[in-house]
């Protein structure tokens, strides 16, 4: 008994020396931090990177952090806060708001000046998404409209249907889709019509003309539930549930059980599906039908707007080696790496000189080179601190009852008007 | 106190030891610090400001997301934990018949526990509720002849998704199971033969034997089982991607307190409502035992 208390004792204080011991290491680095996010493929491209670049600098010695997306900005703004942060970050045109409004990035302008570094060959739309009042933050690695329609060539040709092409508008869209949908005997659809690559209302209230906020860059108020067009757009993809029919309902798409709608269009039960163009190594990979993409329907107004993603590399304020930082930055974001970006299909580059060249190879999908025209009608989220709370947490759930077939996209907009005016964009 | 006193009493401090130092040195200072950051604002980066009680007076006066969450949560746990409770009873009474076999039936009613309620369970949960394939319609269809497309939406349903989770819960019954069964065969079966003679039946040595012997137990369970569910957060974001839909339905505090402090960067408001859930928490437990009359402790003398 006295030696099982001892070995209490021990214990207790083995825990406690651990403790503390643990808190006290690992504390600042002499190497140049990089973090990132990404699948296995676009990962190994950053790696490929860093090794030239490592041949280049052997005096700058990088190490890669690697984090989830899903977590990426709370991991970053944690390591910010706790002194563990990276000195070269990748961030996207969502996350680039959450970093610039909390003051979190270096200004880019001077070593551009500095090195007399030639901005022209990236895509304006984009050097603009991540410059703010005349300074730029981030130098882009490439832009991804959500406007890409990827449709299953056998879908068509069983409904002895014409394949889509550009120039097509919302009416034909729901027309085709209608007619390469395809039923069991018992009724029961096997093939969807459309759906998209998550619940995504974005592409349709700007290819309607709608909006979401006053001004992108610097918003003041939400517009919308105001947007007589945002709410068409909404009424519109609710329809294509519940009118329409040919998207599948929410029902069959909150219980998929870890399959995603991409998923779905691989295994032939979609003929079309949107998304950027980064589900085209995945897509290669499709054996059982030929397949390709054609641009998003023209909307009703008669104007063109695609939700756009896209990133690049920007380099944290609270870095001491911002010299090598932007050696760096410079080099990943340079031609070499959009070479091998454009080679894997993952992205389009937002160097215009590669996404002219090696970006449209011969490879699948055929239609890629719509893509440098849908570049000029790139919308990109507004520059507020709350975009992702306003979006997933008041009017998305407002939203779910649109699809859900309970409310109308008028009732909801009514809804959301006084929640909306509530939360104003937060811009500091 | 007693020398005999003395040393038992020094033996449970040494007991609770370890975990006492942990708490104090590893739980204290965030417990504290969550505390503290509740009247401030801080998204992380920015420097912390103090704000006084506007996130509580936000909360209660300008939120009607904390109140639906705050609703969910004890829709969930004031279905979950008494229903859970009587079919952990029922399930341990079956098992402590004395049949051939029986460890077997034991150990396949305890093994959904040892899986717990990680990610991949919730992953298996989210296609038996798969409201056109899943396996629950399936069976719903097959038992009351209601085709598939007619029966509950489940988790895309804004009424039956925290219904969803009620039954996910029973998936743990398990773990009541074997606490339970222990407790029934700690009840001295004099008791049983003494009742007997008394000319007892089944059903009254139930309520005067079983039930009573049983209470310090079930009154253990419903505090421990109570606390957990306030806490129900894992299945939750599996089954909704982390966003609590559809329409907030399945929307619960610690969702909402993960939504707010990691996906909207307000550690303040984030503190304030796990305050706040603390504060709910702590209520319900000491109601629990200010009405705890009804649990019958062993060698206790009552007139």
């Amino acid at each position: 008994m006295k030696n099982f208390r001892l070995v209490l004792v021990a214990v207790a204080c083995l825990t406690l020396v651990a403790g503390f011991s643990l808190s006290g290491c690992s504390k600042g680095s002499s190497k140049l931090k990089i973090s990132s996010w990404g699948s296995p493929e676009e990962n190994q491209i950053l790696v490929d990177l860093l090794n030239d670049f490592q041949k280049k600098h052997p005096d700058i010695p990088v190490e890669l952090q690697r984090l989830p997306y899903n977590e990426y900005t709370t991991k970053l703004l944690t390591e910010v806060a706790g002194g563990l942060a990276p000195d070269v970050v990748f961030t996207e045109v969502g996350n680039f708001a959450d970093l610039f409004l909390r003051g979190a990035l270096e200004p880019l302008n001077p070593y551009v000046q500095a090195d007399h570094m030639d901005l022209s060959g990236y895509y304006p739309q984009v050097v603009d998404r991540f410059s703010v009042d005349g300074q730029i933050y981030v130098i882009p690695r490439d832009t991804a409209p959500i406007c890409v329609i990827y449709y299953n060539k056998k879908a068509f040709d069983e409904a002895k249907v014409a394949y889509p092409t550009d120039d097509w508008t919302v009416d034909d869209f729901v027309a085709i889709a209608k007619k390469v949908m395809k039923k069991d005997a018992a009724g029961k659809v096997t093939r969807w019509g459309f759906i998209d690559d998550w619940v995504m209302p974005e592409p349709w209230v700007y290819d309607f003309g709608g909006t979401y906020v006053d001004d992108v860059k610097h918003p003041t108020k939400w517009t919308f539930a105001t947007n007589p067009h945002t709410l068409d757009a909404i009424q519109f993809r609710a329809d294509m549930i519940g009118k329409y029919k040919i998207m599948m309902p929410p029902s069959g798409l909150a219980a998929m059980g870890g399959m995603g709608t991409g998923d779905m269009f691989m295994n032939g039960s979609e003929a079309m599906f949107i998304s950027g163009i980064w589900k085209t190594p995945t897509f290669r990979q499709i054996k059982d039908f030929k397949w390709d993409v054609v641009m998003m329907p023209k909307g009703p107004n008669g104007v063109r707007g695609f939700a756009t993603g896209g990133s690049g590399y920007g380099i944290l304020k609270s870095s001491t080696h911002k010299k090598e930082a932007w050696e760096l930055v410079k080099f990943i974001s340079g031609e070499e790496g959009a070479k091998k970006l454009a080679q894997t299909g993952l992205a389009q580059p937002a160097l215009m000189r590669e996404a002219n060249t090696t970006f449209l190879d011969n490879s699948d999908p055929k239609n890629k080179k719509m893509l440098l025209e849908a570049v000029k009608y790139v919308k990109y989220p507004p520059m507020c601190k709350n975009w992702d709370e306003v979006t997933h947490s008041i009017i998305g759930p407002e939203l779910d009852k649109v699809w859900n077939g309970t409310e109308t996209a008028a009732e909801a907009m009514d809804k959301l008007k006084p929640m909306l005016e509530k939360n104003e964009p937060q811009t500091k | 106190m007693t020398s005999a006193e003395r040393k038992e009493a020094i033996s449970a401090y040494m007991f609770i030891t370890p975990f006492l130092l942990a708490m104090i040195f590893i739980t204290g200072g965030p417990v504290l610090a969550a505390f503290g950051l509740s009247f401030c604002k801080w998204d992380i980066l920015t420097p912390i400001q103090f704000v006084g009680l506007d996130n509580y007076k936000e909360m209660f006066f300008g939120d009607p997301r904390f109140w639906k969450a705050l609703y969910n949560t004890a829709y969930f746990t004031f279905l979950s934990v008494p229903v859970g409770m009587v079919l952990s009873i029922i399930v341990a009474m079956l098992m402590n018949q004395k049949v051939k076999g029986i460890a077997i039936y034991r150990t396949i009613y305890y093994l959904p526990s040892v899986l717990g309620t990680g990610v991949a369970v919730a992953v298996l949960w989210k296609w038996i509720f798969n409201a056109d394939s899943g396996l629950l319609n399936y069976l719903i269809s097959i038992l009351t002849g209601i085709p598939m497309s007619e029966c509950p939406k489940w988790l895309a349903s804004e009424f039956w998704s925290k219904n969803a989770l009620v039954i996910m819960s029973f998936w743990g019954v398990g773990g009541g199971m074997i606490i339970y069964l222990a407790g029934l065969q700690g009840i001295p079966t004099t008791l049983y033969e003494a009742a007997e003679i008394d000319g007892a039946n089944r059903w009254q040595q139930f309520w005067t034997v079983t039930l009573p012997g049983l209470s310090p137990i079930i009154f253990f369970q419903l505090i421990i089982t109570l606390v957990n569910s306030f806490q129900i957060f894992n299945q939750v974001y599996v089954m909704t991607d982390g966003l609590g839909g559809p329409a907030d339905s399945t929307l619960v505090m610690v969702l909402y307190i993960y939504q707010k402090a990691f996906k909207y960067y307000q550690m303040g408001y984030a503190s304030a409502l796990a305050c706040i859930l603390f504060a709910v928490i702590l209520l319900a437990t000491w109601l629990q035992f200010k009405f705890s009359k009804w649990v019958y402790y062993e060698g206790e003398l009552r007139k």
